[in-house]
């Protein structure tokens, strides 16, 4: 599975979405149900699935997903 | 608080739809069962203090109202649990069940509030056989009251460990109540799944816990075991980052173990209290306002607290209206020390027209003016699904919220037109922001600022002014989330009371929305000339974060 598919199945099960997809440009106003809540629930689901660990709150930094895949892919090949 | 009404939970069909609602009855038998006493679920005093404003549901009692709505299965015995806390269930409200079943052994509960999922839990099953027997000894806890650990308290390896045996009676009445002794699960796991309550709730960490998620796996040794168990947990890491803590415990008897767990819970900060020195710091001591009255309605708690210490700190006479925070009143009061008699405590429900009736009398009596009208107070505010399901909670929250602006404006305008007064409502930018799990609050707000406009143009003697702050951190946004990029309240005070103090009159309805303050004015300077600029502005918009 390549980083896009297993970052969605993340995005699905914090979500409780299994129709979501994801695009680069999305944000979080792009996705229903991104409240706080979900944002730690996402961050540790993204931690778990790819070995990496967010730096405080870096993950709300990012400017969209495509920035977000490209944090994961420096970490994962790294 | 909830009906009292009880009823056994609803028939599922094998589709796996049904609803699930709690009482505090619910909560009040579960916890002698459980004999987690965490004030969280039991004290409305104490959870008023915390983001969710009212005592809200046990998670391990929705586990095992979930467990209740899966179908009989016999021949087979609960062999492990995974739970997901998503949002603290609150009571009297009625959730959605879902249950899907990924395998003929393992099934998935999940409860919303109308779209918003609250908690997920995966069962599963392995063949043996399970009953629930009635326990044979009443037990008593090992400890009586939650432990308050604070982060410094929860240093890895950090143990803890008793005997634990849940209420007899009560834990009959859990099993009878949610339908649990045909569901293949043993008395001895429902008394796991309770002292996994109890130790969160009482032990580790205790009183400020937040329940996250859980991992049972029950050994069969577990049915073997006298009760009461002995207990021992450990902590493994406290995430900084989130004040997190995750812990492992076991459960045995004659050193052998029955049951593991891992759970992971958030660690509650304590309550943010404002402080009238950082008033002071950003406001510095004058008697600007001295012979000035002013009511703030909602004056003990969080922004309202700051307010009437700004006004106070100015030489303002503050009559501090609160309902039910009369320590939290009090603290501000005696906050002032020899100073306190410029705060009067006017104690009662301002939404309520006789009250502003007899506190206006009692104003006028006192000191025969009022100059400002600050309304400030607020219900609860939570996430609230914009659906059919919850449209009674949706007016109740919009009656409730708007009447504790109406009701004072109509009986304080004509008192604050004698005097060409101020009258200031709090609004938010949330009015502009539209977060999607708001929708009653945005509602609210809105139909504030049309009143205080329509105001301005029927009541043209009295200063009208919309307040519009960003997200402040007070105890409704004290979580891990809720605090970053959260304004002080004290800085949005002590702008509000600078403007006062040097606004010129307008015409129309102002709204002030920027609260920059210069951090250490001079103390030649005028404590109220215009504000220059300053860095502790909240952060830039988040793309990806959310506050």
């Amino acid at each position: 599975m390549d980083l896009h598919a297993r970052l969605e199945d993340v995005f699905r099960q914090v979500f409780d979405n299994d129709h979501l997809t994801l695009r680069d440009d999305m944000t979080a106003t792009d996705i229903e149900g991104w409240d706080s809540v979900a944002h730690i629930n996402l961050m540790f689901g993204i931690e778990q699935a790819f070995g990496v660990r967010f730096k405080g709150n870096e993950l709300a930094d990012m400017k969209n997903i495509g920035e977000l895949k490209q944090f994961l892919s420096g970490k994962v090949t790294a | 608080m909830a009906s009292a009404e009880r009823n056994a939970p609803d028939n599922l069909s094998r589709a796996g739809r049904g609803t699930i609602s709690f009482t505090s009855e619910d909560l009040a038998e579960f916890s002698a069962a459980s004999h987690d006493r965490n004030p969280l679920h039991m004290s409305e005093h104490y959870a008023r203090a915390t983001p969710y404003g009212e005592p809200v549901v046990f998670g391990i009692l929705g586990v095992l109202a979930a467990l209740g709505q899966l179908p009989d299965r016999p021949g087979r015995r609960l062999q492990s649990l995974s739970v997901e806390f998503r949002n603290p269930l609150a009571i009297g409200l009625s959730y959605r069940v879902d249950v899907s079943a990924s395998s003929p052994d393992r099934e998935t509960v999940k409860l919303y509030d109308a779209t918003r999922l609250m908690m997920k839990a995966t069962f599963a099953f392995a063949p043996g056989e399970a009953c629930t027997r009635p326990m044979q000894d009443d037990e008593v806890p090992s400890i009586a009251e939650a432990r308050d650990r604070t982060k410094a308290d929860l240093t890895p390896g950090t143990r803890v460990n008793g005997t634990y045996g849940p209420g007899r009676q009560e834990f009959s009445q859990v099993v009878d109540r949610w339908g649990l002794s045909e569901k293949s699960a043993t008395s001895h796991q429902i008394a796991t799944m309770m002292w996994a309550s109890f130790l969160v709730g009482m032990e580790l960490p205790g009183q400020r816990a937040v329940f996250w998620r859980l991992i049972l796996n029950f050994l069969p040794e577990l049915e073997s075991h006298d009760l009461p168990f002995d207990y021992e947990a450990v902590v493994q890491e406290l995430d900084e980052r989130y004040d997190l803590l995750h812990t492992t415990g076991t459960l045995s008897s004659k050193q052998t173990t029955g049951a593991t767990a891992q759970i992971w819970a958030f660690v509650r900060q304590d309550s943010p209290q404002p402080s009238l020195s950082r008033v002071t710091e950003l406001l510095p001591p004058s008697q600007r306002l001295s012979g000035k009255v002013a009511l703030v309605i909602g004056g003990s708690r969080g922004l309202g607290a700051a307010i009437t210490q700004a006004l106070a700190s100015q030489g303002c006479t503050v009559s501090m209206n609160y309902h039910r925070s009369t320590q939290e009143a009090d603290r501000v009061r005696a906050g002032f020390g020899t100073d306190s008699d410029r705060i009067m405590l006017l104690q009662g429900d301002a939404a309520d027209a006789e009250w502003c009736a007899t506190a206006r009398q009692t104003l006028l009596d006192r000191y025969g003016k009022l100059d400002m009208l600050i309304c400030n107070a607020s219900p609860p505010i939570r996430p609230l699904p914009f659906a059919p399901e919850r449209m009674a909670q949706f007016e109740a929250f919009l009656a409730g919220s708007l009447a504790l602006v109406t009701v004072p404006m109509t009986s304080f305008l004509d008192t604050l037109t004698e005097q060409e007064g101020w009258s200031i409502v709090l609004s938010s930018t949330f009015v502009s922001e539209l977060p999607a799990e708001f929708p009653q609050y945005v509602t609210t707000k809105c139909a504030v600022e049309g009143l205080v406009r329509w105001a301005a143009l029927h009541y043209p003697k009295v200063h009208h002014l919309i307040v519009r702050p960003p997200k402040l951190l007070t105890d409704q946004t004290n979580t891990t989330m809720g605090r970053q990029g959260a304004m002080e309240v004290e800085q949005v005070a002590a702008a509000l009371v600078r403007h006062l103090c040097s606004a010129p009159r307008s015409q129309n309805a102002e709204i002030l929305e920027t609260f920059e303050l210069q951090q250490e004015p001079s103390p030649n300077r005028d404590p109220c000339e215009k504000p220059g600029p300053d860095a502790r502005q909240p952060a830039r918009d988040q793309p990806i974060g959310t506050s």
